[in-house]
C-alpha cells in the first residue's frame, strides 16, 4: 500500500504559504504544494472534535445495529474515510481525516485484543500506544506522538522493569529522557516541519508528566516523614526538571527558539511546585511571594529588551490581534470575582463564609 | 529546528512576497530577530493569578488576626499603587508595556477582591449586594477607557455579567429548568446590552481592540443563553430558534470579516444545541444517532466551506 501524504518539500511550502497568507490557488504556489490542503490550527482543531464525534457516533450506531464485530466493521469504514480524504482529497492536517484514521485504528485495535481473549495493564497500555504512534506517523500528527509517548511512559510504569527502582521513578525517567531527546533532537536541521513540531510538542508536554509521575510519591513520603528527605522521587522531581529546565533555557536562548523556552517554564513551574516540601512557609505566602518575584523578573526583563540584545526583544512583532490575544483577554475575565450561585446560597445566617449573608466574625 | 528561508527567497524571486516582507521573513527564520513577548506575557497572567490566589487565601484565613478594615485598607492601598504605576506611564506618555499591562490588571483585581470582601463584611449594600459587581464593572470599564485597556474591560463585562447573574448559572447546563430558563433569559440580555454598549462604542469611534472583546463575549454569552433554553423542556424550540438565528449572524460576521472564530462559534454552538434537541424529541437511541451523526457531519461540511470562503476572500 502507497501512503499518500506530501512530500516533505511540498509540505514546506504549505507551511510558509499559510504563515505568509499567500493565494492557495495561484499557479505558483499550487505547483509547489502538490494540490494538497491545509487549514488554520483553529479550524484544524474544530473539525478533529467534530471528526471525533462523528467517528463515535458511527461506532455508536454499528453497535445498535448489532453488527457483527461492528468495531472492526466500522473502524474499517473509518480508516476507508479517512484515506479518502487523504488520497483523493488532498486533505493534510485537517483535522478531520486524523480524527477518523485514530477512532478507526483504535476501533480496530480493540477489537482485536477482545479477539486474543483481553490483555493486561501493560498489553493494553503498549496497544494503544501503538494505535497513537501509528496513526500519528501516518498522519504526521504531533498530538498523536505525543500522547503515544505519555502512554508508553505507562507501559513503562506497568512494565516494573528495574525491581530496585520505583516503578513511577522509571516512568518518570522514561519521560524525562524523551523530553530531553527531543531537546538534543531539535538542534538537528529537519526536512519536515511536521517532524520538528513532534519535537517541539514532545520536549514541552513530556516534563509535566515526568514530574506528575513522582510528584505524589515525592508529596507522601515527605509528608510521612515530617522532614524533606531526598528519596529517589524527590530526587528526580527537583533535580529533573531543574536539569531539564537550564538546558532547555541555554537551548531556547541559542537556537533563538519557543518551545525550549515553554520547556523551561514548564521546568521552574515543576521546581517552584516541588520546592515547598523544603521551604516552610504558608501557601499564602508562597504564592503571593512567588508571584510578586515572577512579575519582578517579568517587568525587568521586559524593560532590559525593549530595545532588542542581539535579536532578542520583548516587543511583539505584528501588530494583528491573534488567538493569544483573545485568550489573555478570556484569561483576564476569568480572574474577575464571581458572583455567587444564587441568592438563596448566599444567604445563610452565621455562616460567615466569603460571599455569604452571616456575621459570625468567622472567615 | 525549521528553516524555510530557501522558500521565502523562491517567493521574492517569484514575485509572489515583497522585499520588505520577505526580509521580515527570513530574519524570523535566521533568530536574527527573536521575540519573547508571548513567553513574557504568560509569565505575567501566572504571576498576576498567583498573587490573587494568595491574596484570596489570606482573606479567607486572617481575618482574625488582621482584621477586616486593616485588610481592606492594606488591598485599597496595593491597587491604588498598581493604578499610579499606569497613571504615571500615561502621564509620561510612553506606550504601556505587557508588564505595565497586567500590573494594571491585578490592581484592578485586587479592587475587585477588596469591595467583594469588603461588601461580604460590612453589607453596604444590603439586600442588594449584587451591586457591587455593578460598581465594579463601571469602575473597570471607566478605567478601561482612561487607561486603553482591553484586559479591564473583560474584567468589567466579567463583573457585568455577574451582576446580571449570568457567571455560574448559564455557564452550568446542568440545572433545573426553571434555573436553565431564567439563566436562558439573563445570558441573552447581558448579550444585548454587551451589543448597545458596542454599537455606542463604533458610533463615538473607540478602540478597536474594544469591539473585539465586546463582540467575543457577546457572542459567546448569546450563544450559552440559547443553548440553556435548548437544554430546557418547555423552552427548547425558542431556543432552537434563537440558537439558529444567532448562529446565522455569526457566521455571516465571520465571513464578512474574515474571522473564523466566530464561524467556528456559530458551527459550533448550532451543531451543539441541534444535537441537545434531537436526543429530547426524537424517539429511540438509533434515530437519535443518526440523526445527531449527520448534524455532525453537516456541520463539518459547512465549516469546512466557510473556511474555504474566509481562505479565498483574504488572498
Amino acid at each position: 500500500m502507497i501512503v499518500q501524504r506530501p512530500t516533505p518539500d511540498q509540505e514546506r511550502w504549505l507551511r510558509i504559504t499559510a504563515r505568509l497568507a499567500l493565494p492557495r490557488l495561484a499557479p505558483e504556489v499550487a505547483a509547489r504544494t502538490g494540490g494538497w490542503k491545509s487549514v488554520s490550527p483553529l479550524a484544524r482543531s474544530a473539525l478533529f472534535v467534530l471528526g471525533i464525534v462523528a467517528a463515535a457516533l458511527s461506532l455508536a450506531i454499528g453497535e445498535l445495529l448489532h453488527v457483527p464485530s461492528f468495531l472492526v466493521v466500522v473502524g474499517v469504514a473509518l480508516l476507508a474515510a479517512a484515506e479518502w480524504f487523504s488520497a483523493p482529497r488532498h486533505f493534510f492536517s485537517c483535522g478531520i481525516e486524523e480524527a477518523l484514521g485514530l477512532v478507526g485504528l483504535a476501533a480496530v485495535a480493540v477489537q482485536f485484543q477482545e479477539w486474543i481473549g483481553g490483555v493486561h495493564d501493560l498489553g493494553m497500555s503498549l496497544l494503544i500506544a501503538a494505535v497513537f504512534a501509528v496513526a500519528g506517523i501516518r498522519f504526521l500528527n504531533p498530538l498523536f506522538i505525543t500522547v503515544a509517548a505519555v502512554l508508553l511512559s505507562f507501559a513503562v510504569y506497568f512494565s516494573q522493569a528495574l525491581a530496585a527502582v520505583p516503578a513511577s521513578v522509571l516512568a518518570s525517567c522514561f519521560c524525562f529522557a524523551v523530553a530531553a531527546g527531543a531537546l538534543l533532537l531539535g538542534a538537528k536541521q529537519f526536512r519536515r516541519p511536521a517532524h520538528e513540531q513532534m519535537t517541539r510538542w514532545l520536549m514541552v508536554t513530556l516534563p509535566w508528566c515526568a514530574y506528575l509521575w513522582v510528584a505524589g510519591i515525592s508529596w507522601s513520603l515527605n509528608v510521612a516523614i515530617g522532614v524533606p528527605v531526598l528519596s529517589p522521587a524527590s530526587a528526580v522531581a527537583l533535580l529533573g526538571p531543574m536539569t531539564l529546565g537550564v538546558l532547555a533555557l541555554l537551548a531556547g536562548l541559542k537556537r533563538r527558539a519557543h518551545a525550549p523556552l515553554m520547556t523551561f517554564m514548564v521546568c521552574l513551574a515543576c521546581v517552584v511546585i516541588e520546592l515547598h516540601h523544603y521551604i516552610r512557609l504558608s501557601t499564602q505566602a508562597r504564592l503571593i511571594a512567588g508571584g510578586c518575584i515572577l512579575l519582578a523578573v517579568a517587568i525587568a526583563l521586559e524593560r532590559a529588551l525593549r530595545t532588542p540584545h542581539r535579536g532578542i526583544t520583548a516587543r511583539r512583532l505584528t501588530g494583528d490581534v491573534g488567538v493569544a490575544d483573545l485568550l489573555s483577554i478570556a484569561g483576564a475575565a476569568a480572574l474577575a470575582p464571581a458572583a455567587p450561585a444564587s441568592a438563596a446560597d448566599r444567604i445563610r445566617g452565621g455562616g460567615g463564609e466569603f460571599g455569604g449573608g452571616g456575621a459570625s466574625g468567622r472567615y | 529546528m525549521l528553516s524555510l528561508e530557501a522558500e521565502i527567497m523562491e517567493l521574492q524571486a517569484a514575485g509572489l512576497v515583497t522585499g520588505p516582507v520577505a526580509q521580515r521573513a527570513v530574519a524570523l527564520e535566521r533568530g536574527s530577530v527573536f521575540s519573547v513577548y508571548e513567553e513574557l506575557r504568560v509569565a505575567l497572567y501566572l504571576a498576576v493569578a498567583a498573587i490573587l490566589a494568595g491574596l484570596g487565601l489570606v482573606l479567607k484565613d486572617h481575618l482574625e488576626r488582621i482584621g477586616p478594615a486593616t485588610l481592606v485598607l492594606a488591598l485599597a492601598v496595593v491597587a491604588a499603587l498598581c493604578y499610579a504605576s499606569a497613571l504615571r506611564t500615561g502621564q509620561r506618555r510612553v506606550e504601556r508595556s505587557a508588564g505595565g499591562e497586567y500590573l494594571l490588571l491585578l490592581g484592578a483585581l485586587i479592587l475587585s477582591a477588596d469591595l467583594a470582601y469588603a461588601e461580604a463584611q460590612f453589607h453596604w449594600f444590603g439586600a442588594q449586594w449584587s451591586w457591587h459587581l455593578l460598581v465594579l464593572a463601571v469602575v473597570h470599564g471607566a478605567t478601561a477607557y482612561y487607561f486603553e485597556s482591553p484586559l479591564l474591560l473583560s474584567v468589567s463585562v466579567a463583573s457585568l455579567a455577574g451582576w446580571l447573574g449570568v457567571q455560574g448559572q448559564t455557564l452550568s447546563l446542568v440545572a433545573w429548568e426553571q434555573l436553565l430558563h431564567q439563566s436562558g433569559w439573563r445570558a441573552l440580555s447581558c448579550a444585548m446590552l454587551l451589543l448597545g454598549w458596542r454599537e455606542a462604542h463604533r458610533r463615538r469611534g473607540g478602540a478597536r481592540p474594544f469591539l473585539g472583546v465586546l463582540d467575543h463575549a457577546a457572542c459567546n454569552l448569546a450563544c450559552w443563553g440559547a443553548l440553556a433554553w435548548c437544554v430546557a423542556g418547555s423552552t427548547r424550540m425558542a431556543g432552537l430558534a434563537v440558537l439558529g438565528v444567532l448562529a446565522l449572524c455569526a457566521v455571516r460576521v465571520g465571513l464578512r470579516r474574515g474571522q473564523e472564530l466566530f464561524v467556528t462559534y456559530g458551527i459550533g454552538y448550532a451543531t451543539f444545541g441541534l444535537c441537545v434537541v434531537e436526543a429530547q424529541v426524537i424517539d429511540g437511541s438509533l434515530a437519535t444517532t443518526i440523526a445527531a451523526l449527520i448534524t455532525v457531519v453537516v456541520a463539518a461540511a459547512l465549516l469546512w466551506r466557510c473556511h474555504g470562503l474566509i481562505r479565498a476572500a483574504a488572498t
